[in-house]
This record gives C-alpha cells, sequence and structure tokens, in this order.
C-alpha cells in the first residue's frame, strides 16, 4: 500500500500537523522500504527519546548513521542539526573566510540560523537536497518539523530567498544611510525611535549582517529555487500523516489543498491509530463462559468502541473525498505504543499491506 | 499557596494532540463559575473555542485570540506614541525581518499582551482578574516564558528593559502564574511533561499541574482479564473478536495507568486525571466532566 504511495519516488516528504505520529510514520516507512532491500536514509527533526536510541540517533548530527536494524537493505537514521546546516551553507556559498567569520559571527545571523520561524523548515529542505544531489540512497523520507502549521515549511524556500533577496539587500548594503534607505525618511525617524526605546543596536547588526551575507545572496537564491525544483518535480511524493481528530484532519485538508496549488505531489494519506473493530465481533454468547455480570460489560465495552469507530469514519470521510485516487492507509490503535524497532515492525503490516 | 484560579495567570501547555484548548477552556469555565473576572486566551489563531463555550452572556469566559503581528502592531503604537510612524513600521516587509531577528521580541510582545490583560503594572486597573492561556506546544511555550528574560539582557536600557524585568518578575511568580502541562498518558507526552518540570524549573517558573487527558476506564480485574485469556481461543469467532477487543483495551488501559505512576514519580506538581470521553463531539456536557475533574485538583 505505502508502495502505491511512494510510486517508485526517491523522496518521500512526510507532512501532518504535531502529534499525529509523523517521526514514526517515516521510521516505519524506512525501515519497511530497507526490509526490502533499499538502500534508505531517514531525516528525523525531533525524535522521541526512546525512538532516537532504538535509530541509533543518541545526539544531533548531519551525519547519517547506519541503523542496526538486521534489514536486507539498509536503514540510515539522521537528526538534523539546523544550525548546523545553516552554518555549512555559509562556509559553501562565502567567498573568503573573512565573509564568512563576519556571518557567522553577527547576532542577526545567529538568531535568524537559530530562532527564526522558517529557517529550521527550510534547513530541513537544505539536508534534503543536499543528500539526493549526492545521490547515494534509493528512498530519502524526511520527517518535517513539528511547526505551528504544518505548511510553514512549503513556504520555506521562499521565504528565505526574499529575505536574502538582491533587491532587498541593495537597498540595505548603505551602512551610513540604513535607516533612511530602508524605510524612507519617516521609517528612518521611527527606527531610530524604535532603538530608543528597545535599547537594541539593530541597526548596526543589520548593516553588518546585509553587507557580509549579501555577498552570498546569489548562491542562496539559486540553490533555494533548486530545492523547489526537487519538491514539485517527479522524485518526490508527499505522504499527509494524520490522526482521526479533528484538527490534524483538518490540517491535513488544507495541506492537501496547498500541495496542489504549489504544484508539488501528492502520493496519499497515512491516518494514524484509527480505531477499529472487528464487525464479526459480538457479546452474544459470552454470558454462558464469562458470567453474565463480565459479559455485559464486555457489550458496554464493544459499544464505546464501535462509537468510536464510527466517531473516527466520520472525520477521516472529509479528508478521503480529497484522494483523487490516490491511497488512504489506516493505521490501527494499537495495543502498545510504539517506541522501538519492534514497535515499528508491528506498523509494517499495515503500510505495507498483509495486515489481517 | 494560593489556589490555581486565585492566580492571575495559568499558562496551559503540553505536546501536540493532548487536548490543550480543551484543557484551557474547562479551566475558563471553573473560573467564570467560581466569580472571577477570567478570559481565555488563544494564542493559535485557530479560534476553536468560540463553537465550546458559552459566551460571557451565558455564565463562561471571555475570549480573545492574539496573535504576534496584532501585538507588535499595537506595541508599536504605544512605543512611538505615533499612529502615523507606526503604520510606516508596521506595513514593512523589513521590519517583520528586523522584528523576526531581534531574538525574542515576537514572544515578549505576546506574553506582554496578556501580561496587559490582568496586570500591566496596575494590576487593580486592568481588564481581568485572571487570564487563562491555551498556549502553544512545549518548546513554543518555553520561548514564551523565557523572552522577558532573554530580552531584559539584549535590552539593555529603556522602556523594554524594565518592562520585561517587569513581566519576568510575574512570570516567575508563583503566587500570580501557574503553570499547567497537559499530557496523555503516553511514553512520549510523559516523557515531555518530564523535561518540561525541569524546563520551567531552570527558568525559575513551575509547573503546578498536570492534567492527565484521556484515561481509559479501568474495565476489567487482572482475574477477569486472565479468565478471557484462557478462555479465547475456545471461543467462537465473534465472541473471541469480542473478547479480543476487550483484552486489548485492558492491556492499554494498564500501560496508561503504569505511564500515569511514572508521571507522578518523575514531577512534583499535581496530576489531575482526566476521562477519555467516547463522546462524538466535544460539546458543554463534556466539558463540564472535564471541568469537575480539574475542580478537584485546582482546589
Amino acid at each position: 500500500m505505502i508502495e502505491r504511495v511512494l510510486d517508485g519516488r526517491t523522496v518521500c516528504i512526510c507532512a501532518g500537523s504535531g502529534g499525529v505520529g509523523k517521526t514514526t510514520t517515516a521510521a516505519a516507512i524506512g525501515l519497511g522500504m530497507a526490509a526490502r532491500g533499499r538502500r534508505v536514509a531517514v531525516l528525523t527533526i525531533d525524535p522521541a527519546r526512546r525512538l532516537a536510541d532504538a535509530l541509533g540517533l543518541t545526539e544531533l548530527g548531519n551525519e547519517a548513521r547506519l541503523v542496526d536494524a538486521g534489514a536486507e537493505g539498509e536503514l540510515w537514521a539522521l537528526t538534523l542539526d539546523a544550525k548546523r546546516t545553516f552554518d555549512e551553507l555559509v562556509e559553501l556559498h562565502a567567498p573568503d573566510a573573512a565573509t564568512r567569520d563576519a556571518v557567522l559571527g553577527n547576532r542577526i545571523y545567529q538568531e535568524l540560523s537559530r530562532a527564526v520561524a522558517g529557517s529550521q523548515e527550510y534547513m530541513a529542505m537544505e539536508k534534503l537536497y543536499d543528500l539526493h544531489h549526492e545521490g547515494g540512497f534509493d528512498l530519502l523520507v524526511l520527517d518535517t518539523p513539528p511547526t505551528r502549521s504544518a505548511l510553514d515549511f512549503l513556504d520555506a524556500p521562499a521565504d528565505l530567498t526574499a529575505f536574502i533577496d538582491s533587491r532587498t539587500f541593495r537597498v540595505l548594503t548603505a551602512p551610513t544611510r540604513f535607516g533612511m534607505r530602508l524605510f524612507g525618511r519617516g521609517g528612518g525617524l521611527a527606527l531610530s525611535a524604535l532603538e530608543r526605546a528597545t535599547g537594541v543596536r539593530l541597526l548596526q547588526d543589520l548593516s553588518e549582517f546585509f553587507t557580509s551575507f549579501g555577498t552570498m545572496s546569489e548562491g542562496f537564491r539559486r540553490r533555494a529555487d533548486a530545492v523547489d525544483r526537487l519538491l514539485a518535480g517527479d522524485d518526490t511524493s508527499f505522504v499527509l500523516v494524520t490522526a482521526p481528530r479533528r484538527d490534524a484532519v483538518e490540517e491535513a485538508i488544507f495541506f492537501r489543498e496547498r500541495l496542489d496549488e504549489a504544484g508539488m505531489p501528492f502520493g496519499g494519506v497515512v491516518a494514524n491509530r484509527v480505531h477499529a473493530i472487528p464487525a464479526e465481533a459480538t457479546a452474544a454468547g459470552l454470558a454462558g463462559p464469562l458470567g453474565e455480570e463480565l459479559a455485559r460489560r464486555v457489550e458496554a465495552d464493544l459499544g464505546d468502541q464501535r462509537r468510536l469507530s464510527e466517531r473516527d469514519r466520520r472525520t477521516l470521510a472529509a479528508l478521503r473525498r480529497l484522494l483523487s485516487g490516490r491511497p488512504m492507509i489506516q493505521i490501527p490503535e494499537l495495543d502498545r505504543d510504539v517506541h522501538d524497532l519492534d514497535g515499528l515492525r508491528a506498523l509494517e503490516p499495515h503500510l505495507f499491506g498483509g495486515a489481517a | 499557596m494560593a489556589t490555581l484560579l486565585d492566580r492571575r495567570l495559568v499558562f496551559v501547555t503540553g505536546k501536540g494532540g493532548v487536548g490543550k484548548t480543551v484543557v484551557a477552556a474547562a479551566l475558563g469555565l471553573l473560573a467564570a463559575r467560581a466569580g472571577r473576572r477570567a478570559v481565555v486566551c488563544e494564542l493559535s489563531g485557530q479560534q476553536r473555542l468560540a463553537g465550546v463555550l458559552p459566551g460571557h452572556g451565558g455564565g463562561g469566559p471571555d475570549l480573545i485570540s492574539i496573535d504576534a503581528e496584532t501585538a507588535r502592531r499595537d506595541w508599536l503604537r504605544r512605543e512611538l506614541r505615533s499612529g502615523a510612524l507606526a503604520g510606516i513600521l508596521g506595513r514593512s516587509r523589513a521590519f517583520d525581518l528586523l522584528t523576526a531577528a531581534a531574538p525574542g521580541l515576537s514572544e515578549l510582545l505576546t506574553i506582554g499582551k496578556v501580561w496587559d490583560l490582568v496586570d500591566g503594572g496596575e494590576p487593580g486597573r486592568a481588564a481581568y482578574e485572571l487570564a487563562i492561556v491555551d498556549g502553544p506546544s512545549t518548546g513554543q511555550a518555553l520561548a514564551l516564558l523565557e523572552a522577558p528574560h532573554t530580552y531584559a539582557g539584549v535590552a539593555r536600557a529603556g522602556p523594554v528593559h524594565s518592562r520585561s524585568l517587569l513581566i519576568e518578575d510575574f512570570l516567575v511568580d508563583r503566587a500570580r502564574t501557574a503553570v499547567v502541562a497537559v499530557a496523555l498518558p503516553e511514553e512520549m507526552p510523559v516523557n515531555e511533561t518530564i523535561q518540561l518540570a525541569a524546563s520551567l524549573a531552570s527558568l525559575g517558573a513551575s509547573l503546578e499541574l498536570v492534567a492527565l487527558n484521556g484515561m481509559l476506564p479501568r474495565r476489567y480485574r487482572e482475574e477477569e482479564a486472565a479468565l478471557m485469556r484462557g478462555l479465547e481461543e475456545s471461543l467462537p469467532g465473534g465472541e473471541r473478536a469480542a473478547v479480543r477487543v476487550a483484552l486489548a483495551g485492558h492491556e492499554r488501559s494498564r500501560d496508561q495507568h503504569r505511564e500515569a505512576k511514572r508521571l507522578r514519580a518523575g514531577v512534583a506538581a499535581r496530576v489531575a486525571t482526566l476521562p477519555f470521553l467516547f463522546e462524538p463531539e466535544l460539546r458543554m456536557a463534556e466539558l463540564e466532566v472535564l471541568a469537575d475533574r480539574l475542580a478537584e485538583a485546582a482546589a
């Protein structure tokens, strides 16, 4: 089933809102494909500790590590260090060592690379592009960052390009008259009032930043364009990961529409933790073996579970209408939480087909 | 120690999808019923509460949605004391980038807006006695709570500096501010909650209460589960399926209790358990059930 979602593509991006099991799904897809003989790398952002331990990801690092999964193929995993990736990009694009050091040491740059919304998303895409470009893997699976909105990362390359757009940079790289040029006359006044109010020397930091960063903007922009092309191209498949919760489904629907607008390839949906009970389940003949009182409780239990199944079915129905012929894979609520390789293997029959 | 609803700020956070909004709503309902002038602040911009809570007229709390952009515009207008200047900056793309690049400024403005609602330096004249914040997930929540401290260090003088200090004092004062974490009785959310408690402690703030959401009913005793397990294979198909459903639920419930125990051992905060709701939609009746449970823990 998931193989239909992947459709032979070499880049799989798992997207969805927080708490729907993106990391777990990405890892399970990776493990399953490795078991089918592929050489797979899973890129995670912030894996829960035990899952990270299971994948051998005990520390942040931009180097992929081979997971001891006993698979026929190979499963590699890496936890993205956004700051490190950004630094590497600066090193790549800097024309000389002085510019590189000026950027890396600038406070605006440090904030931008660490804290600004979107930079982590962009760096995830950047690392993905890098690995794709190197070409050492049959499949790359990306677990997207836990953003406030699952969509932020789609805009990330464009946002960063806009930020370092050379037109902006041209206006900004006149250090002495920075404020005036940036905002016009009134704006310049406002900005110096703002500096007085905040007590922060933003002007100087910003102007330094743009002066040195600007020399690299062309390289960054070409890179961001290339990342954009990868996301929209024939190598990529977006998997929407969701759960039968109203907020998660609404987010997935929104995302589904955005993918079409952005011309990015929708592979299918993985819905995690769906309540389902076998249609044949009945407590009718249990009073004999279990006693009447216990049988009644089992019957009440079944009634609650049926209501949950019905609720989940209705919650997912709106998303089902938007599949455009692509699959929706439902993973049932399992008896145990998933946080190790055995747990991931328990997901495999549901993801890959062959589940009872 | 003051009870939860006697504070000025109750900040609700937790991992994605654990039920933060519902807990914030239930706390808002409790506060309004206790006669507090209370407001529930949504920071997500999703405005999911309007459909669930009764409005002010129906005995519910007020609702307000705070987004970083509006917070920034209001602040500019006040700091620059000029609508025209603020307008120029507020529309500027460059200013967007500048506020984004100033460390912690967006967060400071957002939490500052909440602070204005209940304190603003003159608590007696504040619009509300209590603000309940339906906060973001743990990482972003910590950034919000940490922002005044960060910013007090970045801005070495000026009105922003002194305001940051006031807000920081307010946030770490247990008599005025309480942090409530919402968790599910599962391994990952419990781990995250234990980490949150440690991170809050290092900020000087403290975790007051954990709302452990989605606790399944314990339907069967161990000997009953054992009886079912023993009979499982001998039953006809439909009955066997039913018993398997029952046993799976039993296992889940047992795991949940183990996680609840681990949580209690891992945090000093009180833990309130909230029942898993089987109803298809969250309505007032369900909210009342949760509010009642929280009322016991909040006392």
